[in-house]
Protein backbone atom coordinates (compact mmCIF):
# COMPACT_ATOMS: atom_id res chain seq x y z
CA UNK A 1 0.00 0.00 0.00
CA UNK A 2 1.22 3.48 -1.06
CA UNK A 3 2.22 6.06 2.14
CA UNK A 4 4.01 9.33 2.46
CA UNK A 5 5.76 10.21 5.48
CA UNK A 6 5.20 13.85 5.98
CA UNK A 7 7.21 16.64 8.62
CA UNK A 8 4.94 19.04 10.10
CA UNK A 9 5.84 22.00 11.57
CA UNK A 10 3.27 24.59 13.39
CA UNK A 11 3.85 27.94 15.02
CA UNK A 12 0.51 29.93 14.37
CA UNK A 13 -0.23 30.79 17.66
CA UNK A 14 1.48 29.81 21.13
CA UNK A 15 2.29 26.26 20.48
CA UNK A 16 5.41 25.49 18.91
CA UNK A 17 5.19 22.01 17.29
CA UNK A 18 6.98 19.44 14.79
CA UNK A 19 5.55 15.77 14.08
CA UNK A 20 6.41 13.36 11.72
CA UNK A 21 2.91 11.31 10.22
CA UNK A 22 3.18 8.49 7.96
CA UNK A 23 -0.16 7.61 6.31
CA UNK A 24 -2.50 7.66 2.91
CA UNK A 25 -5.55 9.19 2.50
CA UNK A 26 -8.49 8.62 3.86
CA UNK A 27 -6.44 7.60 6.67
CA UNK A 28 -6.21 6.71 9.52
CA UNK A 29 -2.39 7.47 9.85
CA UNK A 30 0.54 6.70 11.82
CA UNK A 31 1.53 9.42 14.29
CA UNK A 32 5.50 8.46 14.33
CA UNK A 33 5.65 11.76 16.18
CA UNK A 34 3.98 14.47 18.03
CA UNK A 35 6.48 17.24 20.06
CA UNK A 36 4.57 20.57 20.83
CA UNK A 37 6.13 23.09 22.96
CA UNK A 38 3.95 25.37 24.68
CA UNK A 39 4.83 29.00 25.23
CA UNK A 40 1.62 29.13 27.99
CA UNK A 41 4.26 30.89 30.87
CA UNK A 42 5.47 33.40 28.20
CA UNK A 43 2.15 34.69 28.25
CA UNK A 44 0.56 33.97 31.04
CA UNK A 45 1.46 37.28 32.78
CA UNK A 46 -0.36 39.23 29.84
CA UNK A 47 -3.78 37.26 30.67
CA UNK A 48 -3.50 36.10 26.88
CA UNK A 49 -0.82 35.63 23.76
CA UNK A 50 1.07 38.70 22.86
CA UNK A 51 2.20 38.40 19.20
CA UNK A 52 5.56 39.34 19.79
CA UNK A 53 6.89 37.25 21.90
CA UNK A 54 4.23 34.39 20.52
CA UNK A 55 6.91 34.89 17.61
CA UNK A 56 10.27 35.78 19.65
CA UNK A 57 9.90 32.75 21.25
CA UNK A 58 9.36 30.31 18.10
CA UNK A 59 12.44 31.18 16.02
CA UNK A 60 14.71 30.06 19.25
CA UNK A 61 12.34 26.97 19.31
CA UNK A 62 11.37 25.61 16.61
CA UNK A 63 14.61 23.91 15.01
CA UNK A 64 15.58 22.41 18.37
CA UNK A 65 11.76 20.54 17.86
CA UNK A 66 11.89 19.53 14.59
CA UNK A 67 15.37 18.07 15.61
CA UNK A 68 13.70 16.31 17.89
CA UNK A 69 10.48 15.38 16.15
CA UNK A 70 12.84 13.63 13.11
CA UNK A 71 15.09 12.27 16.02
CA UNK A 72 12.03 10.11 17.87
CA UNK A 73 10.31 9.21 14.77
CA UNK A 74 13.96 7.74 14.08
CA UNK A 75 14.05 9.05 10.86
CA UNK A 76 16.34 12.07 8.43
CA UNK A 77 14.89 14.65 6.47
CA UNK A 78 16.03 12.92 3.47
CA UNK A 79 13.54 9.77 4.67
CA UNK A 80 10.77 12.24 4.49
CA UNK A 81 8.50 12.68 1.17
CA UNK A 82 7.43 16.80 2.06
CA UNK A 83 7.49 19.24 4.48
CA UNK A 84 4.35 20.72 5.21
CA UNK A 85 4.41 23.91 7.57
CA UNK A 86 1.63 25.73 8.51
CA UNK A 87 1.24 28.76 6.18
CA UNK A 88 -2.12 30.75 7.82
CA UNK A 89 -4.20 31.74 9.01
CA UNK A 90 -2.76 33.47 12.36
CA UNK A 91 -0.31 35.37 14.05
CA UNK A 92 1.91 36.29 11.11
CA UNK A 93 4.83 36.87 13.10
CA UNK A 94 5.03 33.04 14.21
CA UNK A 95 3.72 31.79 11.20
CA UNK A 96 6.80 33.59 9.04
CA UNK A 97 9.13 31.85 11.30
CA UNK A 98 7.40 27.98 11.37
CA UNK A 99 7.38 28.42 7.26
CA UNK A 100 10.26 30.16 6.62
CA UNK A 101 12.17 27.02 8.80
CA UNK A 102 9.80 24.46 6.39
CA UNK A 103 10.89 26.35 3.26
CA UNK A 104 14.68 26.08 4.14
CA UNK A 105 14.32 22.50 5.24
CA UNK A 106 12.26 21.46 2.15
CA UNK A 107 15.04 23.50 -0.43
CA UNK A 108 17.88 21.89 1.90
CA UNK A 109 16.95 18.52 1.70
CA UNK A 110 15.17 18.54 -1.96
CA UNK A 111 11.62 17.92 -0.76
CA UNK A 112 8.44 19.47 -1.86
CA UNK A 113 6.59 21.72 0.39
CA UNK A 114 3.15 22.25 0.99
CA UNK A 115 1.90 25.22 2.76
CA UNK A 116 -0.91 24.13 5.34
CA UNK A 117 -4.23 26.36 5.54
CA UNK A 118 -4.13 25.74 9.62
CA UNK A 119 -8.25 25.40 9.89
CA UNK A 120 -7.46 22.14 6.92
CA UNK A 121 -5.33 20.71 9.74
CA UNK A 122 -8.18 20.96 12.03
CA UNK A 123 -10.53 19.95 9.85
CA UNK A 124 -8.87 16.74 8.78
CA UNK A 125 -7.62 15.37 11.96
CA UNK A 126 -10.59 13.25 12.00
CA UNK A 127 -9.06 11.74 9.06
CA UNK A 128 -5.36 11.17 10.69
CA UNK A 129 -7.38 9.52 13.81
CA UNK A 130 -10.05 7.04 11.98
CA UNK A 131 -10.42 7.89 8.36
CA UNK A 132 -13.18 9.49 7.86
CA UNK A 133 -14.16 9.45 4.40
CA UNK A 134 -15.67 12.29 2.72
CA UNK A 135 -17.57 14.83 1.91
CA UNK A 136 -18.80 15.21 6.08
CA UNK A 137 -20.28 18.25 7.94
CA UNK A 138 -17.20 19.62 9.69
CA UNK A 139 -18.08 22.13 13.24
CA UNK A 140 -14.88 23.71 13.16
CA UNK A 141 -14.53 25.40 17.40
CA UNK A 142 -11.57 27.12 18.12
CA UNK A 143 -10.45 30.63 20.15
CA UNK A 144 -10.22 32.04 17.00
CA UNK A 145 -12.94 30.13 14.74
CA UNK A 146 -16.47 28.82 14.51
CA UNK A 147 -17.44 27.29 11.35
CA UNK A 148 -19.99 24.68 9.91
CA UNK A 149 -18.47 23.22 6.83
CA UNK A 150 -19.03 20.61 4.12
CA UNK A 151 -15.88 18.99 3.45
CA UNK A 152 -14.90 17.31 0.39
CA UNK A 153 -11.27 17.67 0.59
CA UNK A 154 -8.31 20.00 -0.07
CA UNK A 155 -9.39 23.23 -1.02
CA UNK A 156 -12.85 22.00 -1.36
CA UNK A 157 -15.21 23.04 1.44
CA UNK A 158 -18.47 24.79 1.48
CA UNK A 159 -19.42 27.24 3.90
CA UNK A 160 -22.41 27.10 5.57
CA UNK A 161 -22.23 28.92 9.05
CA UNK A 162 -19.47 30.92 10.48
CA UNK A 163 -19.07 33.46 13.43
CA UNK A 164 -20.42 37.34 12.82
CA UNK A 165 -18.72 38.19 15.64
CA UNK A 166 -16.73 36.25 18.66
CA UNK A 167 -15.59 32.60 18.54
CA UNK A 168 -17.13 30.18 20.60
CA UNK A 169 -13.93 29.76 22.49
CA UNK A 170 -13.65 33.25 22.77
CA UNK A 171 -16.45 33.45 24.45
CA UNK A 172 -15.12 30.78 27.15
CA UNK A 173 -11.92 32.41 27.93
CA UNK A 174 -13.77 36.25 28.26
CA UNK A 175 -15.99 34.44 30.58
CA UNK A 176 -13.58 32.82 32.95
CA UNK A 177 -11.43 36.51 32.90
CA UNK A 178 -15.02 38.04 33.76
CA UNK A 179 -14.94 34.73 36.88
CA UNK A 180 -11.25 36.14 37.70
CA UNK A 181 -10.50 32.48 36.60
CA UNK A 182 -6.65 32.32 36.29
CA UNK A 183 -5.37 32.35 32.29
CA UNK A 184 -6.28 30.36 30.07
CA UNK A 185 -9.42 30.24 31.58
CA UNK A 186 -11.70 28.03 28.97
CA UNK A 187 -11.10 24.49 30.06
CA UNK A 188 -11.64 25.72 33.70
CA UNK A 189 -15.19 26.52 32.87
CA UNK A 190 -16.15 22.61 32.12
CA UNK A 191 -14.53 21.57 35.16
CA UNK A 192 -16.74 23.97 37.39
CA UNK A 193 -19.34 23.79 35.16
CA UNK A 194 -19.83 19.96 36.47
CA UNK A 195 -20.65 21.16 40.12
CA UNK A 196 -23.05 23.88 39.10
CA UNK A 197 -26.54 24.14 37.76
CA UNK A 198 -26.97 25.08 34.68
CA UNK A 199 -30.50 26.09 34.90
CA UNK A 200 -29.79 29.11 37.84
CA UNK A 201 -29.00 31.42 35.01
CA UNK A 202 -31.15 32.82 32.24
CA UNK A 203 -28.51 33.47 29.46
CA UNK A 204 -29.38 34.12 25.55
CA UNK A 205 -28.65 31.46 23.17
CA UNK A 206 -27.72 34.30 19.86
CA UNK A 207 -29.31 33.25 16.19
CA UNK A 208 -30.85 29.83 17.62
CA UNK A 209 -34.02 28.72 15.02
CA UNK A 210 -32.54 31.53 12.58
CA UNK A 211 -32.24 30.67 8.75
CA UNK A 212 -28.89 29.48 7.73
CA UNK A 213 -26.08 28.27 10.38
CA UNK A 214 -24.30 31.13 11.22
CA UNK A 215 -23.01 32.13 15.29
CA UNK A 216 -22.91 34.87 17.18
CA UNK A 217 -21.94 34.97 20.38
CA UNK A 218 -21.07 38.40 21.77
CA UNK A 219 -24.47 39.00 22.71
CA UNK A 220 -23.87 36.29 25.08
CA UNK A 221 -20.58 37.49 26.84
CA UNK A 222 -22.01 40.30 27.13
CA UNK A 223 -25.06 38.66 29.25
CA UNK A 224 -22.36 37.02 31.27
CA UNK A 225 -20.41 40.25 32.03
CA UNK A 226 -23.90 42.29 33.24
CA UNK A 227 -24.78 39.42 35.09
CA UNK A 228 -21.20 38.98 37.29
CA UNK A 229 -21.27 43.13 37.30
CA UNK A 230 -24.72 43.16 39.12
CA UNK A 231 -25.23 40.25 41.26
CA UNK A 232 -23.39 38.61 43.90
CA UNK A 233 -22.98 35.22 41.71
CA UNK A 234 -21.84 31.52 42.23
CA UNK A 235 -19.05 31.04 39.91
CA UNK A 236 -19.32 27.19 39.42
CA UNK A 237 -23.37 27.89 38.45
CA UNK A 238 -22.28 30.80 35.89
CA UNK A 239 -19.90 28.34 34.45
CA UNK A 240 -22.74 25.44 34.13
CA UNK A 241 -25.18 28.28 32.77
CA UNK A 242 -22.63 29.84 30.41
CA UNK A 243 -21.80 26.33 28.82
CA UNK A 244 -25.13 25.06 28.70
CA UNK A 245 -26.00 28.15 26.40
CA UNK A 246 -23.30 27.40 24.13
CA UNK A 247 -23.99 23.71 23.88
CA UNK A 248 -27.74 24.89 22.97
CA UNK A 249 -26.57 27.36 20.29
CA UNK A 250 -23.82 25.02 18.86
CA UNK A 251 -26.47 21.99 18.64
CA UNK A 252 -29.18 24.51 17.22
CA UNK A 253 -26.42 25.95 14.16
CA UNK A 254 -24.91 22.31 13.79
CA UNK A 255 -28.77 20.91 13.35
CA UNK A 256 -29.12 23.69 10.55
CA UNK A 257 -25.91 23.00 8.60
CA UNK A 258 -26.57 19.02 8.98
CA UNK A 259 -30.10 19.70 6.89
CA UNK A 260 -27.80 22.05 4.41
CA UNK A 261 -25.28 19.30 3.93
CA UNK A 262 -28.44 16.54 3.37
CA UNK A 263 -29.85 18.95 0.60
CA UNK A 264 -26.37 18.93 -1.05
CA UNK A 265 -25.10 15.63 -0.53
CA UNK A 266 -28.38 13.52 -0.84
CA UNK A 267 -26.03 10.52 -1.93
CA UNK A 268 -24.00 10.25 1.03
CA UNK A 269 -26.19 7.56 2.92
CA UNK A 270 -24.69 7.69 6.49
CA UNK A 271 -22.96 10.99 6.31
CA UNK A 272 -20.17 11.55 9.44
CA UNK A 273 -20.19 14.65 11.29
CA UNK A 274 -16.81 15.70 12.46
CA UNK A 275 -16.03 18.23 15.42
CA UNK A 276 -12.10 19.62 15.47
CA UNK A 277 -10.39 22.47 17.08
CA UNK A 278 -10.05 23.18 20.87
CA UNK A 279 -12.97 23.76 21.98
CA UNK A 280 -13.65 20.33 20.81
CA UNK A 281 -11.77 19.00 23.92
CA UNK A 282 -14.66 20.13 26.06
CA UNK A 283 -16.51 16.88 27.10
CA UNK A 284 -19.80 18.32 28.03
CA UNK A 285 -19.77 20.09 24.30
CA UNK A 286 -18.18 16.78 22.47
CA UNK A 287 -21.21 14.64 24.65
CA UNK A 288 -23.93 16.95 23.39
CA UNK A 289 -22.80 17.07 19.71
CA UNK A 290 -22.53 12.90 19.50
CA UNK A 291 -25.79 12.73 20.46
CA UNK A 292 -26.91 15.25 18.17
CA UNK A 293 -25.60 13.34 15.13
CA UNK A 294 -26.90 10.04 16.57
CA UNK A 295 -30.82 11.93 16.16
CA UNK A 296 -30.00 12.74 13.13
CA UNK A 297 -28.73 10.07 11.57
CA UNK A 298 -25.44 10.86 11.16
CA UNK A 299 -21.79 9.22 12.26
CA UNK A 300 -19.74 11.17 14.92
CA UNK A 301 -16.45 11.22 14.48
CA UNK A 302 -13.58 13.28 17.07
CA UNK A 303 -10.07 13.37 16.94
CA UNK A 304 -8.64 13.00 20.50
CA UNK A 305 -8.14 15.92 22.67
CA UNK A 306 -4.18 15.90 22.11
CA UNK A 307 -5.28 16.48 18.19
CA UNK A 308 -8.27 18.92 18.89
CA UNK A 309 -5.97 21.46 20.33
CA UNK A 310 -2.74 23.25 18.39
CA UNK A 311 -0.46 20.30 16.95
CA UNK A 312 1.70 19.82 13.73
CA UNK A 313 0.18 15.93 13.50
CA UNK A 314 -2.42 17.73 11.81
CA UNK A 315 -0.19 19.79 10.04
CA UNK A 316 1.75 16.70 8.79
CA UNK A 317 -1.65 14.84 7.88
CA UNK A 318 -3.02 18.12 5.52
CA UNK A 319 0.54 17.69 3.79
CA UNK A 320 -0.39 14.58 3.43
CA UNK A 321 -3.96 14.78 2.06
CA UNK A 322 -2.33 17.23 -0.46
CA UNK A 323 0.84 15.53 -0.90
CA UNK A 324 -1.23 12.29 -2.44
CA UNK A 325 -3.35 15.07 -4.82
CA UNK A 326 0.05 16.39 -5.76
CA UNK A 327 -1.11 19.32 -4.55
CA UNK A 328 2.29 21.07 -3.56
CA UNK A 329 3.27 24.86 -3.23
CA UNK A 330 6.30 26.84 -4.40
CA UNK A 331 9.10 28.24 -2.23
CA UNK A 332 7.36 32.19 -2.49
CA UNK A 333 4.53 31.16 -0.53
CA UNK A 334 3.34 34.00 1.41
CA UNK A 335 2.31 34.05 4.94
CA UNK A 336 -1.19 35.10 5.34
CA UNK A 337 -2.63 36.30 8.78
CA UNK A 338 -6.40 35.75 7.17
CA UNK A 339 -6.64 32.59 5.10
CA UNK A 340 -10.39 31.40 5.08
CA UNK A 341 -11.16 28.02 4.02
CA UNK A 342 -12.95 28.05 0.33
CA UNK A 343 -14.28 26.22 -2.00
CA UNK A 344 -11.68 26.50 -5.17
CA UNK A 345 -12.75 26.39 -8.48
CA UNK A 346 -12.38 23.05 -10.57
CA UNK B 1 40.66 30.29 3.08
CA UNK B 2 38.90 28.31 0.37
CA UNK B 3 35.77 27.87 2.59
CA UNK B 4 32.56 28.18 0.66
CA UNK B 5 29.84 30.05 2.47
CA UNK B 6 26.24 30.99 1.91
CA UNK B 7 24.84 33.92 3.65
CA UNK B 8 21.89 36.20 3.34
CA UNK B 9 20.63 39.44 5.12
CA UNK B 10 16.97 40.48 5.15
CA UNK B 11 17.36 42.83 8.58
CA UNK B 12 16.90 45.95 6.69
CA UNK B 13 15.02 47.83 3.72
CA UNK B 14 16.61 44.60 1.01
CA UNK B 15 17.01 41.29 0.76
CA UNK B 16 20.23 39.42 -0.26
CA UNK B 17 22.03 36.33 -0.31
CA UNK B 18 25.32 35.18 -1.66
CA UNK B 19 27.91 32.62 -2.26
CA UNK B 20 31.38 33.03 -1.17
CA UNK B 21 34.17 30.76 -1.59
CA UNK B 22 37.97 31.82 -0.40
CA UNK B 23 36.66 35.42 -0.13
CA UNK B 24 35.34 35.30 -3.93
CA UNK B 25 31.77 35.70 -5.15
CA UNK B 26 30.19 33.12 -7.29
CA UNK B 27 27.01 34.22 -7.03
CA UNK B 28 25.35 36.83 -5.25
CA UNK B 29 21.60 38.74 -5.13
CA UNK B 30 20.16 42.13 -3.43
CA UNK B 31 16.92 43.02 -3.88
CA UNK B 32 15.43 46.69 -2.36
CA UNK B 33 11.97 45.87 -0.14
CA UNK B 34 10.55 47.06 2.40
CA UNK B 35 8.54 43.78 2.79
CA UNK B 36 8.09 40.74 0.96
CA UNK B 37 11.00 39.49 2.59
CA UNK B 38 9.35 35.73 3.56
CA UNK B 39 8.41 35.46 0.30
CA UNK B 40 11.95 36.39 -1.81
CA UNK B 41 14.48 34.58 0.33
CA UNK B 42 13.95 31.27 0.08
CA UNK B 43 13.72 31.21 -3.96
CA UNK B 44 16.50 33.84 -3.66
CA UNK B 45 18.79 31.14 -1.98
CA UNK B 46 17.91 28.65 -4.73
CA UNK B 47 18.53 31.13 -6.99
CA UNK B 48 22.52 31.68 -5.71
CA UNK B 49 22.95 28.20 -5.08
CA UNK B 50 22.08 27.19 -8.78
CA UNK B 51 24.14 30.84 -9.81
CA UNK B 52 27.35 29.50 -7.85
CA UNK B 53 27.34 26.01 -9.58
CA UNK B 54 26.81 24.31 -5.61
CA UNK B 55 24.65 21.52 -3.91
CA UNK B 56 23.95 22.16 -0.27
CA UNK B 57 26.27 19.75 0.51
CA UNK B 58 29.14 21.47 -1.06
CA UNK B 59 28.79 24.52 1.55
CA UNK B 60 31.27 24.99 4.79
CA UNK B 61 29.90 27.32 6.25
CA UNK B 62 26.30 29.42 6.57
CA UNK B 63 25.68 33.34 7.66
CA UNK B 64 22.98 35.16 8.83
CA UNK B 65 22.32 38.67 10.33
CA UNK B 66 21.08 38.71 13.75
CA UNK B 67 19.79 42.27 14.06
CA UNK B 68 19.55 45.18 14.82
CA UNK B 69 16.94 45.55 12.24
CA UNK B 70 12.85 45.09 11.64
CA UNK B 71 11.94 42.32 14.28
CA UNK B 72 10.17 40.07 11.42
CA UNK B 73 12.93 40.47 9.11
CA UNK B 74 14.99 39.31 11.59
CA UNK B 75 13.68 36.39 12.04
CA UNK B 76 13.20 35.20 8.11
CA UNK B 77 16.35 35.40 7.73
CA UNK B 78 17.46 33.45 10.86
CA UNK B 79 14.15 30.74 11.32
CA UNK B 80 15.38 30.11 7.35
CA UNK B 81 19.06 29.76 7.97
CA UNK B 82 18.30 27.72 11.67
CA UNK B 83 16.49 25.58 9.37
CA UNK B 84 19.34 25.62 7.19
CA UNK B 85 22.12 24.45 9.91
CA UNK B 86 19.74 21.54 11.14
CA UNK B 87 19.02 20.40 7.54
CA UNK B 88 22.90 20.14 6.87
CA UNK B 89 24.14 20.17 10.01
CA UNK B 90 27.16 22.79 8.87
CA UNK B 91 28.35 25.97 11.25
CA UNK B 92 26.06 29.19 11.20
CA UNK B 93 27.09 32.13 12.29
CA UNK B 94 25.67 35.37 13.02
CA UNK B 95 27.13 38.63 12.18
CA UNK B 96 25.33 41.98 13.59
CA UNK B 97 23.46 44.03 10.91
CA UNK B 98 25.36 47.25 11.45
CA UNK B 99 29.24 45.48 11.35
CA UNK B 100 28.43 44.48 7.55
CA UNK B 101 26.81 47.84 6.81
CA UNK B 102 29.77 49.21 8.34
CA UNK B 103 32.37 47.09 6.68
CA UNK B 104 30.86 47.47 3.49
CA UNK B 105 31.00 51.37 4.14
CA UNK B 106 34.84 51.19 5.17
CA UNK B 107 35.90 49.47 2.37
CA UNK B 108 34.18 51.09 -0.21
CA UNK B 109 35.63 54.78 1.27
CA UNK B 110 38.73 53.65 2.15
CA UNK B 111 38.33 55.40 5.69
CA UNK B 112 40.51 53.70 8.45
CA UNK B 113 36.89 53.60 10.53
CA UNK B 114 33.04 53.66 9.89
CA UNK B 115 29.54 53.44 11.56
CA UNK B 116 26.18 52.04 10.77
CA UNK B 117 23.99 54.17 12.27
CA UNK B 118 20.30 53.32 11.63
CA UNK B 119 17.38 55.64 12.42
CA UNK B 120 15.30 53.60 14.70
CA UNK B 121 13.02 56.75 15.10
CA UNK B 122 11.30 58.12 18.42
CA UNK B 123 14.74 60.46 18.71
CA UNK B 124 17.04 57.20 18.55
CA UNK B 125 19.15 55.15 16.47
CA UNK B 126 21.04 52.15 16.51
CA UNK B 127 24.76 52.64 15.86
CA UNK B 128 27.68 50.38 15.59
CA UNK B 129 31.11 51.18 14.66
CA UNK B 130 34.23 49.23 13.24
CA UNK B 131 35.98 50.79 16.36
CA UNK B 132 34.52 48.76 19.26
CA UNK B 133 31.48 50.20 19.73
CA UNK B 134 28.98 47.56 19.81
CA UNK B 135 25.52 47.78 18.74
CA UNK B 136 23.33 49.71 20.69
CA UNK B 137 20.11 52.07 20.80
CA UNK B 138 21.00 55.04 21.97
CA UNK B 139 19.87 58.74 21.90
CA UNK B 140 20.62 60.67 18.44
CA UNK B 141 22.59 62.93 20.86
CA UNK B 142 24.87 59.95 21.89
CA UNK B 143 25.67 58.98 18.95
CA UNK B 144 26.52 62.40 18.08
CA UNK B 145 28.91 62.10 20.71
CA UNK B 146 30.67 59.13 19.35
CA UNK B 147 31.36 59.73 16.20
CA UNK B 148 32.44 63.23 16.63
CA UNK B 149 35.21 62.14 18.49
CA UNK B 150 36.47 60.75 15.21
CA UNK B 151 38.80 63.06 13.21
CA UNK B 152 37.21 61.06 9.92
CA UNK B 153 35.03 58.24 9.23
CA UNK B 154 32.57 56.50 6.72
CA UNK B 155 28.37 56.45 7.95
CA UNK B 156 26.24 53.99 6.31
CA UNK B 157 22.80 53.63 7.27
CA UNK B 158 19.57 55.50 7.32
CA UNK B 159 20.63 57.58 10.52
CA UNK B 160 23.99 59.07 8.45
CA UNK B 161 22.30 62.16 7.82
CA UNK B 162 21.12 62.61 11.37
CA UNK B 163 24.98 62.79 12.73
CA UNK B 164 25.43 66.11 11.42
CA UNK B 165 29.45 65.28 10.53
CA UNK B 166 31.29 67.68 8.57
CA UNK B 167 34.17 65.65 8.29
CA UNK B 168 32.42 62.21 7.61
CA UNK B 169 32.20 60.60 4.35
CA UNK B 170 28.49 59.66 4.07
CA UNK B 171 27.72 56.51 1.79
CA UNK B 172 24.49 55.39 0.33
CA UNK B 173 24.33 52.07 2.10
CA UNK B 174 21.31 51.48 3.95
CA UNK B 175 20.90 47.62 4.14
CA UNK B 176 23.51 45.32 4.78
CA UNK B 177 24.59 42.98 1.82
CA UNK B 178 25.18 39.41 2.07
CA UNK B 179 28.66 39.62 0.61
CA UNK B 180 29.65 41.37 3.53
CA UNK B 181 27.71 39.12 5.90
CA UNK B 182 29.61 36.18 4.30
CA UNK B 183 32.73 38.04 4.72
CA UNK B 184 32.70 39.03 8.45
CA UNK B 185 31.48 35.16 8.82
CA UNK B 186 34.35 33.87 7.48
CA UNK B 187 36.85 35.47 9.85
CA UNK B 188 34.62 34.90 12.43
CA UNK B 189 35.70 31.68 14.49
CA UNK B 190 33.54 28.31 14.19
CA UNK B 191 30.59 28.02 16.78
CA UNK B 192 28.42 25.29 17.85
CA UNK B 193 25.28 27.18 18.95
CA UNK B 194 22.87 28.54 16.65
CA UNK B 195 22.57 32.33 16.69
CA UNK B 196 20.18 34.10 18.02
CA UNK B 197 18.22 37.06 17.43
CA UNK B 198 19.44 40.76 18.53
CA UNK B 199 16.75 42.87 19.36
CA UNK B 200 17.67 46.04 20.73
CA UNK B 201 14.23 47.18 22.01
CA UNK B 202 11.68 44.78 23.79
CA UNK B 203 8.45 43.84 22.49
CA UNK B 204 5.42 45.94 22.36
CA UNK B 205 3.71 44.59 25.25
CA UNK B 206 1.86 45.97 28.51
CA UNK B 207 1.26 43.66 31.43
CA UNK B 208 -2.51 44.44 31.95
CA UNK B 209 -3.09 47.75 34.35
CA UNK B 210 -5.01 45.20 36.80
CA UNK B 211 -2.23 42.49 37.36
CA UNK B 212 -4.34 40.40 40.10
Amino acid sequence: MRTLTVLGLETSCDETAAAVVRGFPPGPGEILSDVVFSQLEEHRPFGGVVPEIAARAHVELIDGIVARALDEAKLTLAQIDAVAATAGPGLIGGVMVGLLTGKALAVAAGKPLVAVNHLEGHGFSARLATGVAFPYLLLLVSGGHCQLLGVEGPGRFRLYGTTIDDAAGEAFDKTAKLLNLPYPGGPRIEILAREGNPARYALPRPMRGREGADFSFSGLKTAVRQLIQNNAVETVDVAASFQAAVIDILIDRSAAAMAMFRRDFPETAEPAFVVGGGVAANGAIRAALADLAGQEGFGFAVPPVKLCTDNAAMIAWAGIENAALGRFDPLDAPARARWPLSHEMP
Amino acid sequence: MSDRILAVDTTFGACSAAVLEGGRVLAHRCEIMQRGHAEALAPMVEAVMAGAGLAFADLHRLAVTTGPGSFTGQRVGLAFMRGLRVALDKPLIGVTSLAAMAAAARAETGCAVAAAVHDAKRGEVYLETTAGHAAAVMSVADAQAIVAAFSSMALAGTGAALMALPHATVTNILAPDAVWVARLAGIAPDTEAAPRPLYLRPPDAKLPAAVR
